[in-house]
């Protein structure tokens, strides 16, 4: 009986432990192909997260410290950005934004809990970013003109959303994402 | 009688020579080689972390927290970066192909490498990374 309670409760801590390692070894992955006029050109970046995380706070360089980055854009301000988030993000699922240019018609709207940025059938190039509102949330936690690089990060791990960034065009494919191979697949 | 005791100075001296071999071998050794293809220049530079170790160790006081000075917050992030690169199993972390260059940042075994393939110049550094996390976390003591 007892031998069972501390198998039972070894194997209770074992299980934890083991689902604590498998959320904690999450990697980040870019991959950037680019087949223009100088030749193909390939980007890959495989990065633990738990890298990121441990990285990130310490570094203190002009416009990054605690994590944070400071934005100073001319054409926009993140205070504004956060003025038009605070005030959409309680809307019901909407599109927010249409862009029609030669290359693509993209539409950024809100829907199941996610900011979508998506091209239609008809664009050449393919956008599609899924960000978890939390996401966004976290990025805009910040103060002034910060954006909170750092919570967005810990947002991103938290939210199991594996693809969030896929832009394809003629010459070129970037994707961005998040699993827990320690390589490109 | 006196061949016996060359013979013994001899085998020390290879038991002492091997032991150091394996301690400086254990610690770590920075390897750094450039090999210039413009200038013809080829530099290979392995440096036991053993040294660094014992540099650190021995250095003067003043000098020690002028090091520190310089290093300043990245002491910080260089322990860091060494402490979760430890921890990773072996990967490759960067990796950059174009007609001309091709780069490549990746973890194998205990070390940190960096190649670098260009028409100008070929960059091949090996970085031992719990011999670095060692001197980085003395130095922020």
């Amino acid at each position: 009986m007892r031998f069972g309670r501390v198998f039972f409760a070894g194997l209770l801590v074992l299980m934890l432990s083991l689902t604590a390692s498998a959320a904690s070894k999450q990697w980040l992955h870019v991959h950037v192909q680019d087949n223009g006029t100088e030749g193909p050109q390939t980007v890959k970046v495989n990065i633990p997260i738990s890298l990121v995380e441990a990285v990130l706070p310490m570094v203190e360089e002009k416009g990054i410290e605690g994590g944070k980055i400071q934005i100073h854009e001319k054409d926009f301000k993140i205070e504004d950005l956060r003025k038009i988030w605070a005030a959409l993000k309680d809307e019901e699922d909407s599109e927010f934004v249409s862009v029609e240019s030669k290359d693509a018609n993209v539409k950024v709207m809100k829907q199941d809990g996610f900011l979508l940025v998506r091209s239609d059938e008809k664009s050449d190039a393919t956008v599609d970013i899924k960000l978890p509102l939390s996401v966004v949330d976290a990025m805009l936690s910040g103060k002034g003109d910060e954006l909170n690089l750092m919570a967005g990060v810990q947002a991103l791990k938290d939210s199991n959303v594996k693809d969030f960034i896929s832009v394809k065009d003629k010459d070129s494919t970037v994707r961005v994402w998040i699993d827990g191979l320690n390589e490109v697949k | 009688m006196f061949a016996k005791v060359l013979l013994g100075i001899l085998a020390f001296c290879a038991v002492m020579f091997g032991v150091a071999g394996i301690v400086v071998y254990q610690s770590g050794i920075l390897i750094v080689d450039v090999n210039d293809k413009v200038a013809g220049h080829h530099v290979y530079l392995p440096v036991p972390m053993l040294l660094a170790d014992v540099g650190l160790t021995l250095m003067p006081s003043s000098s020690y927290q002028d090091l520190q000075r310089e290093l300043g917050p990245h002491r910080e992030v260089l322990k860091a970066l060494s402490r979760e690169l430890a921890n990773c199993p072996d990967s490759t972390f960067v990796e950059v192909q174009t007609r001309q260059e091709n780069v490549k940042i990746a973890k194998e075994g205990d070390d940190l490498i960096v190649n670098v393939v260009s028409p100008d110049a070929n960059v091949h550094i090996e970085v031992p990374l719990s011999s670095t996390e060692r001197i980085f976390s003395k130095l922020t003591n």
